[in-house]
């Protein structure tokens, strides 16, 4: 496709991650709503596919989605480097990762851990496209940092901890770590957790830079120094319950509850969201929901890291609502936002659509909440003092409305994914008009 | 000197990535020299079995301390609860979803002494109150 004349040519391989990103998401919640169905299907009945190959799918188109969504997102971002051809490589960089990722899983052949299940092999990919990002992102490092200082170090600390995590993510394979399950399990949920903060916080970063025309300056450095305190050691809270170090676990106590002025910093910035802010209806309504889901993720995430709660919630379903409230309510809807609000054709963009798909996802999420919730609590109470048989039978009862939530998201995903290609394929039928009316300036 | 580092965007990327990369290695030997459990490092059989935990992706369906899928049992007292020939019986013939596993008596060996040394490892999740919030690793 021919780039549109009034963007530069790296500017426009935006609307390429965009497709990609909503191929993605699409694909993700068809095979969750195979791996849903699988979970609804009555004991001894085996799923038509295999539950082993659903679920690790599942999870890595989702999360592939994404990162190719943040790499639209931040390739958006205006004046950095006019040079197509890293965005080039990183655009096939990003398409052969998800490619061979998603053909091998299909082929039950993925890493066997949890959230990085792609072969790991393929992180080489992964890690490539994503530095050429951050090389762009970095070339222009001064400008942006004049603009919005606060959305360079984001989206830069954001990036480079996705780095860090991938590689963090190999060194099971080395012996002294491989041989101790406690270093082994400690080590990766370090990395998992750097690799959501990675993600999270670029993802916010950029969005926000993108949607928004008031300039971004540094938080204060105490704020600065309490949310790195919380970025950096709540790592622990993922497995109080293991035997990883104490000290660990104190300190993963303080900074998730530190993460209750987050809260209100976005209980803040919820209620003074206004329409002038963002320009658009669908614009407002995406971006009220995902500061909705991430003050419901923050929340849940703050009560959940309470050790005596946590007992109860740990290793159960409520847990996937957590994870699954965070990734679709905020990470996928903060790329549909960025997406759309850069779209090449953004007077195409059809409202109602936009606004039904929003309604979808959250009514999705809604009903996701409801039902994991309650067969989690189940799983969480009953554990206690029965066994898996004794609670099992009225999870799987329970868990017979999952697949529904799976339509209603299935929906609505599709149709903002649906809407998110349609205005960035016409991009290449017509140029984009002069408008700039999200850079900030 | 660290307040005038705080000025720019780019010198808190610098701090937070450095302390980021440097937690790793305190992770590292901290968790080695963990205290909390009883078991030592893995024997060849049971990091041979940790590979194949990994290989035939038990972790879709099973979960190790409540990481994991949800759709079978939480396998980290496993050994405990039906004996290694139990479990090797599970393997071979399934129960409930889980089919039976293609494993060969070898293979199906270094799962046990897998699950077995994690078993070592400490008790979840708790059975009676009061509770151990941050987890127990002596064995009843």
């Amino acid at each position: 496709m021919r780039a549109p004349p009034s963007l530069p040519p790296a500017e426009s391989l935006a609307r390429h991650f965009f497709i990609v990103a909503a191929a993605g998401f699409a694909a993700s919640s068809l095979i969750g709503l195979l791996a849903a169905a699988a979970i609804a299907l009555p004991q001894g009945r085996p799923a038509p596919i295999d539950f082993s190959i659903l679920r690790p799918l599942h999870t890595f188109l989702a999360i592939a989605g994404i990162l190719a969504g943040l790499q639209g997102l931040v390739l958006s971002i205006p004046g950095t480097d006019r040079n197509p051809w890293p965005a080039r490589l990183q655009l096939g960089a990003m398409a052969a990762f998800i490619v061979f990722g998603a053909v091998a899983q299909t082929l039950g052949i993925g890493s066997g851990r949890e959230y990085f299940t792609w072969p790991l092999g393929l992180s080489v990919l992964l890690f490539s496209g994503l530095a050429l990002m951050l090389w762009r992102l970095f070339v222009g490092a001064s400008a942006m940092e004049r603009r919005s200082p606060e959305g360079l170090w984001l989206i830069g600390l954001g990036g480079l901890l996705i780095l860090v995590s991938l590689i963090e993510s190999e060194l099971w394979r080395l012996d002294a770590v491989a041989s101790d399950y406690v270093r082994n399990l400690t080590l990766q949920w370090h990395g998992i957790d750097s690799f959501f903060a990675g993600i999270n916080i670029a993802l916010y970063g950029s969005a926000a830079y993108l949607m928004s025309d008031r300039p971004k300056a540094l938080r204060g450095r105490g704020l600065f120094l309490i949310a790195g305190f919380g970025l950096l050691f709540t790592f622990g809270h993922h497995h109080y319950v293991s035997p990883q170090p104490h000290f660990l676990k104190s300190l993963a106590f303080i900074a998730s509850m530190i993460a209750v002025l987050s809260f209100w910093r976005h209980i803040a910035a919820y209620r003074t969201l206004h329409a002038a802010d963002l320009g658009e209806r669908h614009l407002l309504a995406l971006w009220r929901s995902v500061e909705f889901w991430t003050l419901a993720s923050i929340a849940t995430g703050v009560l959940f890291a309470v050790p005596q709660i946590n007992l109860i919630v740990h290793g159960t379903y409520l847990i996937v609502a957590h994870a699954m409230g965070s990734m679709i309510g905020v990470n996928v809807l903060i790329v549909m936002a960025g997406g759309l609000a850069r779209a090449h054709r953004p007077e195409a963009v059809s409202a109602a659509r936009v606004l039904l798909g929003v309604r979808l996802v959250n009514l999705a999420l809604i009903l996701i909440w409801i039902d994991l919730g309650a067969a989690g609590l189940v799983k969480g109470v009953m554990r206690v003092g029965g066994a898996y048989h004794d609670y099992q039978p009225i999870v799987d009862l329970l868990m017979v409305g999952f697949p529904l939530g799976g339509l209603a998201l299935i929906a609505g995903l599709g149709l903002l994914s649906a809407e998110l290609v349609r205005v960035n394929l016409k991009a290449s039928a017509a140029p984009r008009p002069a408008r700039q009316a999200v850079e900030m300036t | 000197m660290e307040i005038v580092l705080l000025r720019t965007a780019l010198s808190r990327i610098v701090i937070l990535l450095f302390a980021n990369v440097m937690i790793i290695p305190v992770v590292f030997i901290s968790a080695g020299h963990s205290g909390a459990r009883q078991s030592g490092r893995m024997g060849s059989e049971a990091v041979a079995g940790q590979r194949l935990w990994q290989e035939r992706t038990c972790i879709s369906c099973h979960a190790l301390y409540g990481l994991g899928g949800h759709l079978g049992p939480d396998l980290t007292n496993a050994v405990t609860r039906v004996g290694e020939d139990g479990a090797r019986f599970i393997l071979h013939n399934g129960a409930g979803r889980m089919p039976p596993q293609p494993l060969t008596p070898e293979e199906a060996d270094r799962l046990i002494a897998y699950l077995s040394y994690v078993d070592s490892t400490g008790v979840y999740p708790t059975k009676s109150f009061p509770a151990y919030s941050f987890g127990r690793f002596e064995k009843d």
